[in-house]
């Protein structure tokens, strides 16, 4: 990471550098384009000085000027504001963008991709889908409106014939409800259902961010939604959206809750007082000032809801909070929002799948199906395919590695691992969120004699992706594995996602499809090369129950073509339903999993 | 309303004809007093920067709403990765693309700001600040703002073709762009760049005519054949491989 490996006085040596090549160059000239004497160079040499002086002096002052230090009271002048503030995201937010350019060099390589400029596509995607989720954010803090007001009464929110529309699609439909203040809500309902709608409508982002149309009235206490943009109620709603990396503008925690109360007015020394407040408050001070993409998804998480909070606001609203975090994290959350609730009498609404951790919360249940909300818990009578089992396992050994260690730096995070794959098998590998599963599997990869024996599927699949279409994708992996016929990778993807072939989702932008198909469609791109084993990370994440029994059909699926898959999760009840063999990560060293199954 | 944005707009054009006769000085300054010469590149140094503040000044109310902020910020950040990454190359290439193409789906001022933005990043991450920092702000803004004023935008739902269509004119410009780019930058330092007694150098008292011939061959010989066909070159390259995926991609932002 540049950023940070640099010294402070490594402008003064680069200017150094540069001053001593002009004077060369200025010889150079001299001795082609006029005549040669050593006099010539002598006097070239010394009338290049003065110069050359003028550009060292400006590489002393850039050392010794902390542009990043005068950043933030730039965003705070009347004039000049927008520009410093667009300054000072871009350089927050390199160190993290560095980041994902190595991330998608690696899926790079993962798909066997060789054109470097492929990759400038995905990275352009990532750039917009990161700005999108900065800029909401940012609005929700109150950007624009100067220091926003607090409000001191509770608020109860209510939706009453509450319809809207994006374009032609219609995701709300005659919406009527009341969210009692200082309470806990917990919408639930299938992905695509419409619960991020209802959120992002009560925040106000639906109506006045994404350009939705609405019909019907939405209040907020006496605040009218459709007359009123979110960034007028910073002081009155907190919201921690669904990928909360996304919208993370800073490098470390502590700058991104500074960042988040510098946006919403607070002056420089306002927002780092209030910054150390909420670290000791939630607890952050162990992670506060490390590199913010290193962060656990629960520690992400937690640095999310405090910077929501950081502006005391009577109403916090969570999308799918729990989705990516262990079984410990989970438990961990669900009591500070419980103690949140208590204490501060904080009006609760989230959207969520994993309603079990959240009984005993006693909230007020609401389900969402097809944009219409009744009260009451989804799921409880979804009609699931029964289950089958997994194919017969068989006795050739197709993978093996002994006696290897997973070593992260200086770290190691996984010791001695030995580990055998038959043809056909499925093994589940577990453990908490950060032991170490991802590199286990990236070290599996690279461990793997060539890659046509071994594939992987990385965490976050859209990495893969490089066109634009789904149609495209799956021709373009034909391509690239070298197949004779055409259209033999789509036939993986529609048989594992069980679903008739449909011309509508060929056309759909590969990462616009629902997070179940993007990972069905990334393990399908990545069988196009025809390994004997596959690797996953996290084939779950983000799927709701119906996807989650769609996603062990697929394994399911996988592994009676003779396929072996090896995957890792943090999803307990995934991987007992599964019913496969199951190693976990404990204190470092891999173990075969028999008491928690 | 409008006719204040006018005003704006015409103290932007003002300012970038000011700038552009700034790099221009070698070619005037001649026809200046003898006294007035010796001042002329101290002036200069002086208002490019100025000129700096003022344009981002005029431009800070067109560039308020988050939504711009962020995607200005985010796309100068990969402006600077790319151009920091690909140093290793002649420096300047690939990051033509990225200025061109945001400059192309967001309008000429944002293509402005991205330009400037992306420098000025760079020039704070990597060190390399210098007298040639605020020239090169304006350099690379120009080349972002230029392509968003050519012809042949697609506005709305366009077939393929037309998509196309557009990319060929993208590179037409972003060959161009990458020599005058080159040819502009040697301009106001070739009295620097090069010293007295040479063919190449610089007259103080020469005429018009006799100047811009020898400009012409330093820049010919400096650069035009060397790093300008190299940046032309990958940056044609470069909008021919990714330039449509890669405009359908910041396009599905909507500022």
């Amino acid at each position: 990471m540049i950023s940070h490996s640099r010294g402070r006085w490594a402008p003064f040596w680069v200017s150094l550098t540069f001053a001593a090549v002009f004077i060369l160059l200025r010889i150079v000239y001299r001795l082609v384009f006029g005549s040669f004497s050593w006099q010539a160079i002598g006097q070239a040499a010394s009338l290049a000085v003065p110069f050359a002086l003028v550009i060292v002096v400006c590489g002393f002052l850039s050392a010794l000027v902390d542009v990043r230090k005068l950043l933030p009271a730039m965003s705070a002048l009347r004039y000049g504001r927008s520009i410093g503030t667009a300054l000072a995201i871009a350089l927050s937010s390199y160190p993290t963008l560095i980041h994902q350019v190595k991330l998608l060099g690696t899926a790079r390589t993962l798909r066997g991709v060789r054109s470097r400029s492929a990759f400038l596509v995905p990275l352009l995607e990532h750039t917009i889908e990161r700005a999108v989720a900065l800029a909401a954010a940012m609005d929700l803090r109150g950007f624009g409106a100067g220091k926003p007001a607090s409000v001191n009464d509770s608020a109860s929110i209510e939706l009453d014939h509450f319809t809207l529309r994006y374009g032609n699609k219609t995701v709300l439909t005659d919406v009527t409800l009341t969210i009692p203040a200082g309470e806990i809500t917990v919408l639930t309902g299938q992905t695509g259902s419409g619960k991020t709608a209802v959120l992002e409508s009560i925040a106000g982002l639906s109506q006045h961010f994404h350009n939705g149309q609405n019909t019907g009235t939405l209040t907020v206490g006496v605040i009218d939604r459709n007359l009123t943009p979110p960034r007028l109620t910073a002081g009155l709603i907190g919201y921690v959206g669904q990928d909360v990396r996304l919208s993370f503008a800073a490098a470390t925690a502590r700058e991104e809750l500074e960042f988040g109360l510098r946006v919403s007015g607070h002056t420089t020394a306002e927002a780092s007082n209030r910054a150390e407040e909420l670290i000791a408050q939630f607890s952050l001070e162990a992670y506060a000032d490390q590199p913010i993409e290193i962060l656990s998804a629960g520690e992400a998480t937690r640095v999310a809801i405090a910077a929501a909070l950081a502006l005391h606001p009577r109403i916090l609203l969570l999308d799918e909070p729990l989705a990516d975090l262990d079984r410990d994290a989970r438990a961990e959350l669900v009591a500070l929002l419980a103690e949140l609730q208590k204490l501060e009498q904080l009006t609760i609404v989230m959207a969520e799948h994993h309603t079990s951790e959240l009984e005993r919360l006693t909230p007020q249940w609401l389900s969402v199906s097809s944009g219409e909300v009744c009260s009451g818990q989804w799921g409880s009578d979804v009609d699931t395919l029964p289950a089958r089992s997994l194919p017969v396992v068989g006795s050739d050994e197709i993978f093996q590695v002994s006696n290897f260690s997973v070593v992260q730096g200086s770290r190691e995070l996984v010791q001695d691992v030995s580990l055998s794959l038959h043809v056909g098998e499925v093994l589940a590998i577990t453990g908490a969120n950060g032991v170490g599963k991802s590199s286990l599997l990236h070290a599996l990869a690279a461990k793997a004699p060539s890659q046509s024996i071994c594939r992987l599927v990385p965490e976050n699949v859209s990495s893969l992706f490089i066109t634009e279409t789904l149609e495209e994708e799956l021709s373009r992996a034909d391509s690239l594995a070298d197949h004779k016929h055409s259209g033999l990778t789509a036939m993986t993807f529609w048989s594992i996602l069980a679903t008739e072939e449909s011309p509508e989702l060929l056309s759909v932008h590969p990462r616009d499809l629902s997070a179940g198909t993007q990972v069905a469609l990334a393990i399908a791109l990545q069988l196009a090369w025809k390994p004997q084993v596959i690797l996953i990370d996290e084939p779950t994440r983000g799927l709701d129950a119906i996807s989650r029994e769609a996603m062990a059909e697929v394994l399911r699926c996988v592994a009676e073509t003779g396929t072996a898959v090896l995957f890792a999760s943090h999803d307990e009840a995934f991987v007992s339903d599964l019913g496969c063999r199951v190693l976990a990560i404990r204190e470092g060293v891999l173990v075969s999993d028999e008491v928690t199954a | 309303m409008i006719e204040r944005l006018n005003v704006k707009n015409g103290f932007v054009i003002l300012a970038t004809i000011l700038a552009a006769s700034a790099f221009a000085w070698p070619l005037f300054a001649t026809a200046l007093p003898q006294q007035a010469q010796a001042a002329v590149p101290v002036v200069v140094f002086a208002l490019v920067p100025a000129l700096i503040v003022v344009i981002s000044l005029l431009l800070d109310g067109a560039v308020s709403s988050s939504k711009t902020l962020a995607l200005l910020g985010l796309l100068a950040a990969v402006g600077a990765a790319v151009r920091i990454a690909s140093t290793g190359v002649g420096g300047f290439e690939a990051v033509f693309i990225i200025l061109i193409l945001g400059g192309r789906a967001y309008g000429a001022r944002f293509g402005f700001l991205l330009g400037m933005l992306t420098i000025a990043l760079s020039s704070i991450l990597w060190g390399g600040f210098g007298p040639w920092t605020a020239f090169q702000m304006f350099a690379a803004g120009w080349v972002g703002a230029g392509a968003g004023l050519i012809p042949g935008r697609i506005t709305g739902v366009a077939d393929k073709a037309a998509r196309r269509r557009e990319i060929m004119w993208l590179i037409a410009y972003g060959v161009i762009a990458s020599y005058l780019f080159g040819a502009l930058m040697n301009l106001w330092f070739w009295p620097f760049g090069v010293g007295p007694e040479t063919s190449i150098s610089y007259l103080p008292a020469g005429s018009l005519p006799d100047n811009l011939s020898r400009f012409g061959i330093y820049t010919l010989v400096t650069s035009t054949l060397t790093w300008d066909t190299v940046r032309a070159l990958t940056t044609g390259i470069g909008l021919a491989l990714i330039g449509v995926p890669a405009l359908k991609a910041l396009r599905r932002a909507k500022l």
